[in-house]
């Protein structure tokens, strides 16, 4: 259904004024291949469109989830594709079925006496004037009139909605049952913190290799990852056991690996950049407050870790560790008006992270520094934890303490900057995995991600949460994502979290929960216009590699030697 | 009120018995008959005819051959015709605003064999003129006679033969064909007319055509007849009271002038009688009898030398009378075609010939037609601005008041 | 008038005259018995402001309703030869139909909906050719007339129709699911009916 008259001379002309980039309305090539699914019978903003199906249209053939796009009069719709279902005109079809078995009868009744319904939540629309549709996509304020033609959304509507790939637009994958290249606009999504959800196995990890790479090519961010498995920087593991390559590995110089195993990391073929240690003089009474469910502590217990700063100041931690036991103790604990007890279950608790060879005795480690000069020159962090990963009290001590100096540092480094950009520290994402541990209800107002989460980028630190278990991370929290991707979920009330605060989310519900376990996502907030499916895009080929930019060995000797050639001219 | 139909049928009962009671004494004089015609001396039967001469009041027959054989039908040519035609009519109703009569005359062509054909049509006629409603005699054209009643019958009776003779011209000349009209050819009843109606109806009209119809005999095969249903005639019956008769001379008036009837010898012997019933014993099956020759006094008196013989078919359903003309009867070939055609026709009918019946059913005019008819020349004298009123009585049957 | 086997009218045949006509339907008597098109034909009544119909029911029977058929046929071979010794029969008997109106001739174009006046009574009663046929039921928007209750035995004429009129067309196919799609709106909450119709016109 072409909506639009034949371009003219003048509508040429206007084309050209418009210049190469945007959509152009009357550049409907796009169109042709929109399949047309059927027309609006009945509806509401609050319900959805139902939508009729035409008889050709072979209901087994609809997906929850389809991008679709509706043709009203003056406005185009695009919206999402919520429920399914059959329906007759004739309620004796469950007594006296036809006579199906007769192909004839049957491609008769279909779509006819029996047809089908979907159900399309209106998302976005687009002007049909071309001068008003410059203006780009808007949120539905109205829905389309009856009888309006719905078909799948064509690869132009998916441009036109989400944008070519580009320096901003991240390819991430395609929208279901397309080829389309659909695009994430990388500089929004950078611009607040976001999440990774999913049940484990759906290909979390995957994505967020690939929201790193997307931040990484865009170049306005840092990455700091909290490598738990060591899935990002080197090797990682694809399903299946076969394995993929990491960042540092694709874009090596950009990205910098730092380990807690140095010898994990060796026997795994990399040399780290920089060894990270940790010394107990850094360890503060807020990171024991993380680990406190992780180490069993009492609310008492924790909160002891404040009077024992207080009383030891610097160093606190190694002069408590080493504080002798018996009377001796008793008194510590009076003195500091603490349960003899708990400070006592506080100490065996702490004596614990003895276990852990990266914290030494030593003071004045430089591993923070370290960082923060990487992140500085541009370059992207990943910290490796080896075989910490398996101890999540090692994983959220060190996430926890190095987030804290690096916020405090960038915080500093903000109001230094007094509002001048060129002085401002670059924006930072960090990535963060078992996320709920650190954004439970209980914590998150406590520890130093539940306030990144909640300041929003205003020091220019941002989180990338990948977590399997939403509901266990604080409301506020997640409603605070500005974009959050979803895989399949394992339950309800993690679907229900992801889900919180979005509009139309009772139908995204049903798109949600009928992901297919692998590859496929739910995508809104503020990186998309409106929410969408996707297959994620390949991850793991060699011609992966090469769209997401990595030039093999062969390929940079050539790469230089036509530089050279541009240089100096062929010959020299 | 309508008929008292309990009353009716206690009288009919007692006819019944009464008439069973008259049945025996008849089949006595049926088999007296039957042993009559075995023994019957044509030549004896002939002298004592010519020597009683007009003497003999009863109307009998000249015989042509041996009144007991019986013929079996020739077997009926492959391709063949047969022309009939009826008529029936609407008489003057005085109660009509406009004398008029109507006479419809139905033709059927069928044509048997290789080219199987038919044509069924009808031809309505209305005559309301004044010269058409009277027969005026043309020495003294004072003198008139109204048609209506029965000289309509015999008006109907010569339109039919005209009919006839108007459907064969349009007939193929080179097949057999055979024209019927239904009824009798003999034109009696007439006498009581004055003889310018007799000539007018019967010279100018029946015979003419009967003329026109030997002339085209003569020059194709053609032969034409009629045919009687269930036929009342007693001529033969009437033959074997001649027989009967005691007396040398059958002067009956001065024989038995004063006997009564069923009380003389002839009335003993065969009274009663008619002649299908004497026939139903001789004829099997598609036999004809043979061949006798009418002395009806209209037929020498009128008939211009042709002579009207009739024989009786047993059609398997019942004896028939059918009559011929004397050019037909004397025409061995002729004769046979009628008698093979006649049968054919019956077997075809079933019972009746088939193109009389359809000839009965183009003609025929109903009811309804009658009340049509009437509308039509009440509409016809009111589009003219002329009266159209109609007798009470008229009026008082088609509404029935209470 | 039309030269029946002139180049005006190519291939259709004329059957008879109309002899009854309202606005909904009108009835012909076919010049030769036995001679009416098949239950379900389009035919065309009229020369110019021709009117459409659908035969919908064909009977042959006596001219005289008092007089009925006998049999006849005791001492015939066969059928044919029952009407060659009896040869009357066909004159006495005659072939009608009734056509029902489901559209006329508007100038240039085709209306399919009821005329505006009947036809006229000994109107000629054409066959449609199958060019005339597929290019009235290109559209399938009088098919509801042919749902009125009026019409006997409707269910069978319109298979009947859509029958012939799906040979008329050159993908047969398609054109039968499009009719019986347009069946099922008509007769929606009729399934049983429409089932028995469509199992009709199933190819």
């Amino acid at each position: 259904m072409n909506f639009f008259p034949d371009p003219t001379e003048d509508q040429q002309d206007k084309r050209n004024a418009m210049g190469g980039k945007g959509w152009h309305p009357e550049d409907v090539t796009g169109d042709a291949v929109r399949k047309p699914l059927g027309m609006v019978v009945a509806g509401s903003l609050t319900e959805g469109m139902e939508v009729r199906l035409d008889g050709a249209t072979s209901i087994e053939k609809i997906k929850v989830g389809t991008f679709v796009n509706i043709q009203g009069r003056d406005l185009q719709f695009f919206g999402v594709l919520t429920d399914v279902s059959l329906n007759s005109t004739d309620p004796s079809l469950r007594l006296t079925p036809p006579d199906v078995s007769n192909p004839f009868i049957f491609d008769v009744i279909s779509g006819t006496t029996a047809y089908g319904t979907i159900t399309v939540e209106p998302m976005l629309t687009l002007s049909n004037d071309p001068i008003e549709a410059m203006d780009g996509a808007l949120p539905s304020k109205t829905i389309p009139p009856h009888f309006s033609k719905v078909a799948t959304a064509s690869e132009n509507d998916i441009q036109k909605i989400f944008g070519s790939e580009d320096d901003s637009h991240f390819y991430i994958g395609t929208p279901l049952d397309m080829d389309t290249k659909l695009c994430l606009n990388i500089e929004e999504f950078v611009k607040r913190s976001n999440g990774v959800f999913g049940k484990s196995g759906t290909g979390k990890t995957f994505l967020t290799r690939l929201l790193l790479i997307g931040i990484l090519q865009n170049g306005t961010a840092s990455n700091l990852v909290f490598d738990m498995h060591g899935e990002y920087g080197w090797k990682g593991t694809s399903e299946g056991s076969r394995e993929v390559k990491g960042l540092k590995q694709l874009f090596s110089s950009k990205v910098a690996v730092f380990s807690l195993d140095d010898e994990s990391s060796r026997r795994r073929g990399l040399t780290p950049d920089y060894v990270v240690r940790i010394g107990y003089d850094e360890i503060e009474p807020e990171d024991i407050q993380v680990l406190r469910e992780s180490l069993s502590l009492s609310d008492v217990a924790a909160d002891a870790s404040y009077s024992l700063k207080r009383k030891f100041g610097k160093g606190w931690l190694r002069k408590f560790l080493a504080y002798p036991g018996g009377e001796e103790f008793g008194e510590l604990a009076r003195e500091l008006n603490v349960n003899d007890r708990a400070l006592s279950t506080l100490k065996n608790r702490l004596e614990r992270l003895q276990r852990f060879d990266f914290i030494d005795e030593s003071g004045g480690h430089n591993s923070v520094n370290q960082i923060l000069q990487y992140l500085n020159r541009g370059m992207h962090v990943v910290l490796e934890f080896g075989r910490y990963g398996n101890h999540l009290e090692a994983y959220m001590l060190v996430a926890n303490l190095v987030t804290r100096r690096i916020y405090d540092r960038y915080t500093r480094l903000k109001e230094e900057a007094m509002g001048d950009p060129s002085q401002e520290p670059r924006p930072l994402v960090i990535t963060i995995e078992e996320a709920h541990k650190f954004l439970s209800p209980s914590l998150a107002d406590q520890t130093i991600f539940g306030n990144i989460a909640r300041e929003l980028r205003k020091y220019n630190v941002t989180l990338l949460v990948v977590d399997q278990r939403p509901s266990g991370i604080d409301d506020e929290v997640m409603s605070q994502l500005g974009t959050k991707i979803a895989c399949l979920l394992d339950n309800d009330k993690d679907t229900d979290a992801v889900l919180t605060g979005v509009s139309g989310s009772r139908k995204l519900r049903s798109v949600l929960s009928r992901l297919e376990s692998k590859q496929q996502a739910l995508v809104f907030g503020h990186a998309v216009p409106m929410p969408v499916v996707i297959r994620t895009r390949d991850y793991g080929t060699a011609e992966s590699y090469k769209e997401l930019g990595f030039k093999d060995e062969a390929e940079l000797a050539i790469q230089v030697e036509q530089d050279i050639e541009d240089l100096f001219g062929p010959g020299s | 009120m309508s008929l008292d139909l309990t009353s009716t049928a206690l009288q009919i009962d007692s006819m019944a018995v009464e008439l069973k009671g008259r049945n025996n004494e008849k089949f006595r004089r049926l088999q007296t008959a039957v042993d009559a015609i075995g023994d019957f001396d044509v030549d004896a039967y002939q002298d004592k005819l010519e020597q009683s001469g007009s003497s003999v009041l009863w109307n009998v027959p000249s015989f042509t051959g041996d009144p007991s054989k019986s013929y079996p039908p020739a077997p009926i040519p492959e391709d063949f015709c047969v022309v009939a035609v009826d008529g029936s009519h609407i008489d003057i109703d005085r109660h009509l605003p406009a004398r008029c009569y109507l006479i419809n005359t139905g033709t059927v062509y069928l044509r048997y064999g290789s080219q199987s054909d038919a044509d069924l049509s009808s031809q309505p006629r209305l005559y309301a003129e004044e010269d058409e409603l009277v027969i005026r005699d043309h020495n003294a054209p004072y003198r008139q006679q109204n048609i209506d009643g029965a000289l309509l019958g015999a008006k109907r009776g010569v339109e039919e033969i005209k009919a006839l003779v108007h459907a064969l011209h349009n007939t193929p000349k080179d097949v057999p064909t055979v024209g019927l009209v239904d009824g009798t050819l003999v034109m009696f009843g007439l006498q009581q007319y004055p003889d310018f109606v007799v000539r007018e109806l019967v010279d100018n009209g029946f015979v003419s055509a009967l003329e026109e119809l030997r002339q085209m005999a003569a020059e194709r095969p053609l032969a034409v007849g009629s045919y009687i249903s269930l036929p009342r005639a007693g001529e033969v019956a009437n033959a074997l009271r001649l027989q009967a008769c005691p007396f040398d001379v059958a002067a009956c008036e001065q024989n038995c002038g004063q006997i009564p009837a069923r009380e003389r010898a002839c009335d003993k012997a065969v009274g009663g009688l008619i002649d299908r019933e004497i026939f139903s014993d001789f004829l099997d099956k598609g036999h004809r009898s043979s061949v006798f020759k009418s002395n009806h006094p209209t037929v020498s008196r009128n008939y211009q030398g042709h002579g009207i013989h009739f024989f009786y078919v047993n059609t398997g359903e019942e004896i028939g009378r059918v009559e011929v003309p004397s050019w037909v009867a004397e025409n061995e070939g002729s004769l046979e075609l009628v008698h093979a055609l006649v049968i054919d026709q019956c077997r075809r009918g079933p019972g009746y010939p088939v193109a009389l019946m359809e000839a009965h059913e183009q003609a025929v005019v109903t009811g309804v037609d009658r009340r049509y008819f009437v509308e039509l020349v009440e509409q016809a004298l009111y589009d003219q601005r002329l009266p159209t009123y109609s007798s009470e009585k008229n009026i008082s049957k088609r509404q029935k008041w209470i | 008038m039309n030269d029946v086997n002139g180049n005006g009218t190519a291939t259709t045949t004329r059957l008879g005259e109309v002899i009854e006509g309202s606005t909904t339907e009108f009835r012909t008597h076919c010049y030769d018995l036995y001679a009416a098109p098949p239950l379900g034909s389009l035919v065309r009544c009229g020369d110019g402001d021709s009117a459409y119909g659908i035969v919908c029911d064909v009977a042959t029977q006596s001219m005289d309703p008092s007089r009925h058929a006998i049999p006849r046929g005791r001492d015939s071979e066969d059928e044919e030869d029952v009407y060659l010794s009896n040869p009357q029969l066909t004159r006495l008997l005659y072939t009608q139909f009734q056509a029902v109106i489901v559209g006329y001739e508007d100038g240039p174009g085709i209306q399919r909906y009821l005329p505006p006046f009947p036809p006229r009574i000994h109107s000629f009663v054409y066959d449609c050719s199958t060019e005339e046929v597929r290019t009235f039921s290109e559209s399938l928007d009088f098919l509801p007339i042919l749902l009125s209750p009026s019409i006997n035995a409707q269910d069978d004429v319109i298979a009947s129709f859509l029958r012939i009129a799906g040979a008329c067309h050159v993908d047969s196919n398609v054109f039968l699911v499009n009719a019986g799609k347009t069946l099922a709106t008509l007769m929606a909450g009729q399934l049983p009916r429409l089932n028995n119709v469509l199992r009709r016109i199933s190819p």
